[in-house]
Order: structure tokens, then sequence, then C-alpha cells
């Protein structure tokens, strides 16, 4: 059922076993997989079913760090950010949960083990299933295409596939909509989760809605699940009883904001024999159904000799040399590329002939080259509360993303593998175009991914949630999404989130029945 | 470039040559770069005559392309710009690699025996950047050598 909590009387107070803060990708992936169970949810959503330029604008924030946009990255309507999503779907690679010794902070309370019984479900539910994410013969099989063998231990090839994207409100609304056990509530901020008062439990959740009117929810477990950056909010704001937020007793809400540093620009490749490169390498394929592309991921080997931390390339032809144009003198990169593709013409191709192109209508072309990073969990990266407030006079976000040195240097050794790679097949050759790599990149932005800012651990010094994504010392409250990752690796986060919700969904059945 | 005498006569100036001086610039060659090594011929590369070793054409496509991300390369490593040393090195370098390559019987399988030593040095991360361009160390010194004979 839903419920437009603007329609409501006043002072309503709504009951259920559980209530879910937030109808995004975690909120109603855990409503689904209660619907039937016996188990009353109620979903409470800040938005509305379309986007409406008012609600959108409470995600507004001031940024002190990294050049970003707190409203830009997030959407506040049913189904949340997936209704913007791009479709990236790679689980996280088992390195990733271990605990490492360059890397700060690191190590997630289990192993990648224990979410892989998740991880194809949540391929079901992102509509990408089979994963195949690892499964080279499978795609050189269903591709037609040998895939090339990579040489120097640096780098392995891994396989991203493209979800629909799953609209997560207009894919999923209706099947809630049906559940005699769920009630979706939309245009109910909350702007408050009411702890007992000695905190060890919440009593209820304190709602406004923008025409003026209060309600709440009370429930017997409750489930934060409204983005990365607004779990932390909530949390901070929900200073009824302890003054640094509920769940803060040890300032770690909001702390350890991470992203995944994304840049182009910084490298392209010319390549003159098209042949050499497979397609999936360098665009996306559709075979049996799935949409895939091959992406470029530092080996675990790699990362454990060198002390790295995680990394993903991937690449798309940006440009072709048509064999009877000749280069523009005045643009500098064309000369430069068409030199590369000529001088290496030999290097690069089978033909011995200095001048037939590789294929029949071009000589060459160049490929543009995207890349994003793990960085390191950082306890000075983070969201806090502003001095200034929204609408509803609550306080809002602060954040201050910030990347450390170990994460841009680690980026630059992966960046230099690549022309190894390229250049021992014999498929390319490489230019960076990064002239100091004492800095950043640029453009340098992220992927709208927000995760770690209620990381978990089961050390409550180190984290927010324990490895159930229970608020530590807080017997009824957890917390889904990408904000209880303790790393991020270097995968898109949405598989993992859902994986970790449904793993999650397990433990909420067994607990409150 | 062609290989051969029409590369001695540049170096006594192909109008003014008399037989005598074309003889005397022909030893002298042979004498410098050893009588066992006449596959090699001649250009003009500025002061220093610069030698073309036969397997240098089978190897670069196309020379003015190479020759500038030649001169790039030596510009930054003044130190190599020399033929001989550009030539030796890389042959050393192919000779290490390849212990059974012969560099004086076959042209073609010289070029492919580089074509590998290529690869193996980008797969042992033995690169320089050249303008941005990553290339194994050896291929920079071939676009240096194609540079310096042009």
């Amino acid at each position: 059922m839903f419920t437009d909590a603007r329609t409501l009387a006043d002072q309503t107070s709504l009951e259920a076993d559980l209530a879910i803060i937030g109808g995004g990708v975690a909120g109603i992936t855990l409503a689904r997989t209660l619907a039937g169970s016996g188990i009353s949810v109620c979903v409470v959503e800040a938005g509305g079913l379309e986007p409406d330029p008012e609600v959108q604008s409470f995600y507004e924030g001031e940024n002190t760090g990294i050049d970003y946009s707190p409203s830009a990255t997030r959407l506040r309507l049913f189904g949340g950010s997936s209704n913007h999503w791009g479709g990236y779907c790679r689980p996280l690679d088992a390195i990733d949960f271990e605990q490492r010794d360059w890397v700060p902070f690191s190590g997630w309370p289990f192993s990648i083990d224990e979410l892989i019984p998740y991880y194809e479900p949540a391929a079901e539910i992102v509509e990408v299933a089979p994963g195949r994410f690892d499964d080279r013969e499978y795609w050189q099989r269903v591709t037609g295409e040998k895939l090339p063998g990579l040489a120097t231990g640096r780098m392995r090839l891994q396989f991203v596939q493209f979800s629909p994207p799953t609209r997560f409100g207009s894919r999923y609304g209706d099947e809630l909509k049906a559940a005699a056990n769920t009630r979706i509530l939309l245009n109910a901020n909350v702007t408050r989760i009411s702890a007992s008062d000695d905190a060890r439990g919440v009593k209820r959740l304190a709602i406004r809605t923008l025409n003026g009117l209060r309600h709440n929810v009370k429930a017997r477990y409750y489930v934060l699940a409204a983005g990365g950056l607004e779990n932390a909010r909530i949390l901070l704001l929900s200073n009824n009883v302890i003054q640094a937020g509920l769940g803060n007793q040890n300032d770690l809400v909001g702390r350890f904001f991470m992203e995944h540093p994304h840049m182009g620009g910084f490298a392209e490749m010319v390549v003159a024999d098209l042949n050499r490169l497979p397609k999936i390498l360098r665009e996306r394929l559709m075979a049996e159904g799935r949409s895939a592309k091959a992406a470029f991921n530092p080996t675990q080997a790699f990362l454990r000799e060198h002390r790295l931390l995680n990394a993903t390339f991937m690449m798309g032809v940006a440009g072709k040399y048509p064999a009877d144009q000749l280069p523009d003198a005045a643009n500098a990169n064309d000369t430069a590329r068409r030199d590369m593709l000529m001088a290496a013409r030999r290097f690069l191709t089978d033909n011995d002939d200095a001048v037939k192109p590789g294929r029949p209508d071009e000589f060459g072309v160049w490929l543009g080259i995207g890349g994003s990073c793990e960085q390191a969990p950082n306890p000075d990266s983070r969201v806090s509360l502003s001095t200034q407030h929204d609408a509803l006079d609550l306080a809002k976000i602060k954040l201050n993303w910030r990347l450390t040195e170990q994460d841009r240097l680690s980026f630059y050794t992966h960046l230099d593998s690549l022309p190894l790679e390229f250049g021992a097949l014999g498929i390319g050759r490489l230019r960076e175009m990064v002239a100091d790599q004492s800095d950043w990149p640029q453009p340098l932005g992220g992927g709208s991914h927000h995760m770690g800012t209620t990381r978990m651990s089961d050390d409550p010094l180190r984290g927010v949630v324990d490895h159930n994504c229970k608020v530590h010392a807080v017997d009824n409250l957890y917390v889904a999404g990408s904000s209880v990752f303790p790393t991020s690796g270097a995968s898109n986060p949405t598989l993992t989130l859902v994986a970790l919700t449904l793993r999650l969904a397990d433990h909420l059945k067994g607990r409150i029945r | 470039m062609t290989a051969g005498p029409r590369s001695l006569y540049s170096l006594c100036g192909i109008r003014r040559c008399t037989r005598r001086t074309f003889l005397l610039s022909a030893l002298l060659s042979l004498t410098a770069y050893g009588f066992g090594s006449n596959r090699y011929s001649l250009a003009n590369s500025g002061p220093e005559p610069c030698v073309e070793p036969p397997w240098l054409w089978k190897t670069i496509a196309d020379r003015q392309s190479a020759a500038r991300i030649g001169r790039t390369y030596l510009d930054a490593h003044p130190e190599i710009r020399q033929c001989h040393t550009l030539i030796t090195d890389i042959e050393r370098t192919l000779k290490r690699q390849d212990t059974s390559v012969s560099l004086t019987a076959n042209a073609d399988q010289t070029a492919s025996a580089l074509q590998r030593l290529l690869r193996k040095e980008y797969e042992r991360g033995e690169v320089v950047s050249v303008a941005g361009w990553v290339l194994s160390k050896t291929e920079a010194r071939l676009y240096g050598l194609v540079a310096m004979i042009r």
C-alpha cells in the first residue's frame, strides 16, 4: 500500500514490526524480501513517486572538501538514486574484505565467502543474472573473440555487467503496493530517530511533511536505509539522548566518507589493428540478453606485493583515423597519435605494409581511458552537520571529501601498468597525459558512491554497526546500504549493497519472528 | 633510405667524388665499423656518419614519424645521441634477450626478434617516457636511431 503522508491526519501514529527509513535500493530490496513473510513493514520515504525540485533541494548541503555536489549525486524520491543509476555491476574482490596492513582501518568483519551466497540473488534483483563477472571463457564463447592473456602479472581482466538499469521504484513498486504486509509512506521526512532514555533502543521515528504535518512511526525494529550521506545526517540529528547523535558515542558517525575517485583524460591509447583489441574490451556488448564490458583490474598479487589500493580501468574508442585523411597539423594531439600509429605500425599489426590499414577504412584509432580507484578509509573525510538549515529547520550536511597521498600514488602505479600490458601484447601504445603526478588528474570527480559513513566493525571503537549491520549499543536499529562498507574496493557498490541487504533480511527474519 | 654505395657516395659528395676518394671513404668506413660488418650502409646525420643496420627498415614502418618521436627521445637523452652507441645498445640488448639471433644472417629474423624483445621489455617494465608515450627502451632507441639516420 502507498500512503502519502501529507494526506494523513496530523499526528498520525503508524505501527509495524519493521520500519525502514528510505525507499531506495536497499529499502525496497529489504521490503520486497520481507513481503509475504508475516512481518509488517513500513517504508518511510522522504520523496514521492516523481522527482520534485522542492523535495530534492533537501539534499543540498555545504561542501568544504573536493568539489562535489551533495544534491546532484543522489535522488530524493521513491526508488532513490537508482533513478539515475548507470547500472554498473561487479562484486567486490576477495582482497577488499581483508585487513591489509598497508590500508589503515581496512578489514570487514567477514570475508567475501559470507556474501557469495547473496551475490547471485542480488544479480537477479538488478537484472544481470547470472553473474559472469570473472567468467572469461563464457565471454570468449559468446562474443566469438579470443581474449588476450595479460602478461605482466599486474592486471587482470574482469567483466562489468550492466543492469538495464533497474529503476527500483518503477520496477518493484507495484509488487510492494500489492504486498499485504507492506506500507510505503511517501513524502515523509524522518526528522529524528527517537531513542529510549538509556539510548539502548529506538522508540519511534519522528516524521514531518512539507505541508506542516507531524506523524510518527513505531516499530519493533528499524533499518536506516537513506543513503550514505543521509544515514549519517539522520543519526547525527537524532540527538535527543546522546548529544553527539545516535550511535555516535565514539565519534564515528559520518567519518570515513569514501567515494570512488573517477578520472578521465589522464591517458589515451592508439591501436593500429582493432583485431588485436577484442570488442568487449572497448565497448559494451550484448550477448544472450546480457550487456557487459571488460575492465582492467590489478591482480591481488600485485596489490599485495606493492601494497596498493584497488582500481578499475575501462576504455572506449574516442576517434578514428581514416586512411585517406591527412593529419591536422595544427592539432598536436592528432599529430602525436598519427606519428605513433605510423612509427610503431609494424609492432602493432600483422601487416608488414606501412600504410596499408588494419581495416579497409582506417589506419588506426585512439581510445580514451577512464579509471576509478579505491580510497583508503580516512577519518578526516567526513559528513557532519552544517550550520545551515533546510526548510524543516534541520541542519544540512557538511561534506568534506578528502583523499590522501596514498590514494593518489596507488592510482598512478596502476596507471603505469596499463602501457606495459598493452605493449606486452602488441595491442597499442599508451600516452600518459598527466605531466605532474604530484596532483590528481583533472577533472577529478566521484561516481555518486557514498560509502563508509556508518562503517561496519565488531569493535565499537572502529565501527558504527556490527557484522549484522546493527548499530552498536542500540538493540533494534540497523543500517543498510553502502554507508556500512568499511572499505570500498573499486567496484560500483550497488550489487554489493543489495547482497548485504539480502543478508540483513535473513538476519531480521530470524530475529523478528 | 637506400642501402649500399649510394650512401657511401654521400660521404664525399656525389658530384665531386673521385674514384680515389670514394675508395678511401669506403675503406675508412669498413675499418671504422669492422671488416666483418659490411652489412651496414652509411648515411649522413650531421657531424657523425650514421650506420643503417639492415634490420632497421624491416622494423620501422614510417621514417618521418619515427624520427619525430626519436628526436624527442634524444633531446631528453643527449648522452646516447650517437649512432654507434644506439646500435650497439640495441644489438647487445637483443643478443642478451635472444642468444640465438644472428644479427647478420637475416634482417627479417632480426626484425622479428626485435619485436619479441620489445614485448618482453613492456612485460618487464623496461620502459621510458617520450612526450608522455610509454615506450620500451629499445623501441625508443630505435626511433632515436631513425632520427639520427635521417
